[in-house]
């Protein structure tokens, strides 16, 4: 039996009567869909033959894209890490400058941990350091020297005192006397003229108190007198009270038309500061006076 | 008749029931032929044959002619056999007995008693092929589908039916070779 044989057979299988009743039930059961409305069950029972068809195909294509992706994806990483690569090299010439900058400041940071000084700085603070200590021991020396000379003193008024001899006045207290005279006088000179600037700003009449003239003085210490010890002298503004003046203020809302009228006095040492901004040191047959109402630079009559 | 099958078709796409009434006339005794043949039973055949128009009713708008309306509706029934295939069991091989009596009683070919008995044992050594096989043979030459209809049922390349006829005939003619093959 040849193939020519075989496929005449097969071409011709017996034939098969359907049952009767099928006709009837497929006609009955014909269900057509309106005109235009999508085939959605058939679709989905069509669909796996359709994946199955398409998938290899399908799946290549994504796999291509996927690796288009990562290939786009590390070329343009490439090229970002190229571009930075480049300006790292322009970058080069300026290390050999760094270096010697990051050197410099190395060996600045170095000195800074030996106590932020350069050589010469630091030779000048050892000369100080030695000449303080030279001078402290000079100021023991001259402290020890000081109590010696005031025991000797001691003893030598006793002795005089013994003798029936006065005894011999102090030069250095003398000394230091006149030195606070002079700063009496020249505080008076100052309170004067911030007393004058005041005036001058409020139609040349003095204010009723001193504390007025405070902006015209530098500082509250000018107001206390050196020898006035029972006074505690403010060192600002903050510190400072009416019982830190040691001077008189006897022309309050006077003017300067009277330019010999006494402004301000140090009951003290007898300094008197005028009208005219000038002060007087006054002497033992010298006081200030009250005349017709003002107050002036008058005679002692009880020298 | 492929002609009028497609003019009904459109016909019956518009909506027309007298259209998909004459579609049914026409197609369902090769319908329900083909999947007797490969099913085996009476009451199985109609059933999927029921199934078979009525998954080509609502999927009838999405026919576009690129085949013909019987290869198409030849689709739908081998997928819907496919289905049915997979819910039974994996292998119920056709009764060689059934074939017998369908060729005794039905058209023979051949006039002679020789011709019948070699026709007998043809079906009946079509039904011990692999099911790939079998059912190509069915599409290809019970079905008088054409090779590139058959493959578009099938969703295979052309190739691969003619390939697979090219074995179901090979397998054909080495055990009709056999005296007592068609004994089995």
């Amino acid at each position: 039996m040849n193939d020519a044989q075989i496929e005449a057979l097969l071409r011709h299988p017996p034939s098969l009567t359907p049952p009767a009743a099928l006709k009837a039930r497929l006609l009955n059961d014909i269900r057509l869909p309106r005109p235009g409305t999508p085939a959605g069950s058939t679709l989905l029972s069509l669909a796996p033959s359709f994946w199955r068809r398409w998938f290899p195909a399908l799946s290549l294509g994504v796999l291509l894209l996927g690796c288009f992706i990562v290939v786009a994806w590390q070329t343009s990483q490439g090229l970002a890490l190229r571009r930075e690569n480049q300006s790292l090299r322009t970058a080069l010439p300026d290390l050999d400058e760094l270096r010697a900058e990051q050197a410099q400041l190395k060996s600045r940071l170095a000195a800074a941990g030996q106590g932020g000084l350069d050589p010469t700085e630091r030779a000048e603070l050892s000369r100080l350091r030695e000449e303080s200590a030279r001078l402290t021991s000079r100021s023991a020396e001259v402290s020890a020297l000081a109590a010696e000379n005031k025991r000797l003193r001691a003893e030598m008024a006793a002795a005089l005192a013994k003798a029936g001899l006065e005894a011999e006045p102090d030069p250095f207290a003398d000394a230091q006397a006149r030195a606070q005279r002079v700063n009496c006088v020249n505080n008076l000179k100052q309170i004067g003229l911030a007393l004058r600037i005041w005036a001058t700003d409020n139609q040349d009449v003095f204010p009723m108190d001193l504390l007025s003239a405070s902006n015209g003085l530098v500082t509250p210490k000018i107001l206390t007198c050196a020898g006035d010890t029972a006074r505690v002298r403010a060192s600002n503004w903050q510190e400072f009270n009416g019982s830190s003046v040691s001077y008189e203020y006897l022309s309050p809302g006077g003017n300067e038309q009277d330019p010999q009228a006494v402004l301000t006095r140090c009951p003290i040492h007898n300094n008197a500061g005028l009208c005219d901004g000038s002060v007087q040191m006054l002497n033992t047959n010298q006081q200030v006076g009250r005349i017709e109402g003002k107050w002036r630079i008058v005679n002692n009559p009880n020298p | 008749m492929s002609d009028s099958a497609e003019s009904l078709c459109q016909r019956a796409q518009t909506g027309d029931t007298d259209a998909a009434r004459a579609l049914v006339e026409l197609t369902y005794e090769r319908i329900h032929a083909y999947l007797r043949r490969l099913s085996g039973q009476d009451e199985d055949a109609a059933d999927l044959t029921q199934k078979t128009f009525g998954k080509a009713w609502p999927a009838l708008a999405t026919f576009g002619g690129r085949s013909s309306f019987t290869t198409w509706l030849h689709g739908i029934a081998h997928h819907t056999y496919l289905d049915w295939r997979r819910q039974q069991r994996p292998d119920a091989p056709q009764p060689e007995a059934w074939w017998l009596a369908q060729a005794s009683d039905g058209p023979s070919p051949l006039e002679d008693t020789m011709g019948r008995d070699l026709a007998r044992q043809l079906f009946g050594l079509v039904e011990q092929l692999d099911e790939e096989t079998r059912q190509t043979v069915h599409l290809h030459y019970y079905e008088e589908l054409s090779l590139a209809e058959t493959a578009e049922v099938l969703g295979l390349a052309t190739s691969t039916v003619k390939y697979r006829l090219r074995q179901a005939l090979d397998f054909l003619r080495s055990r009709a070779a056999e005296p007592k093959a068609f004994l089995r």
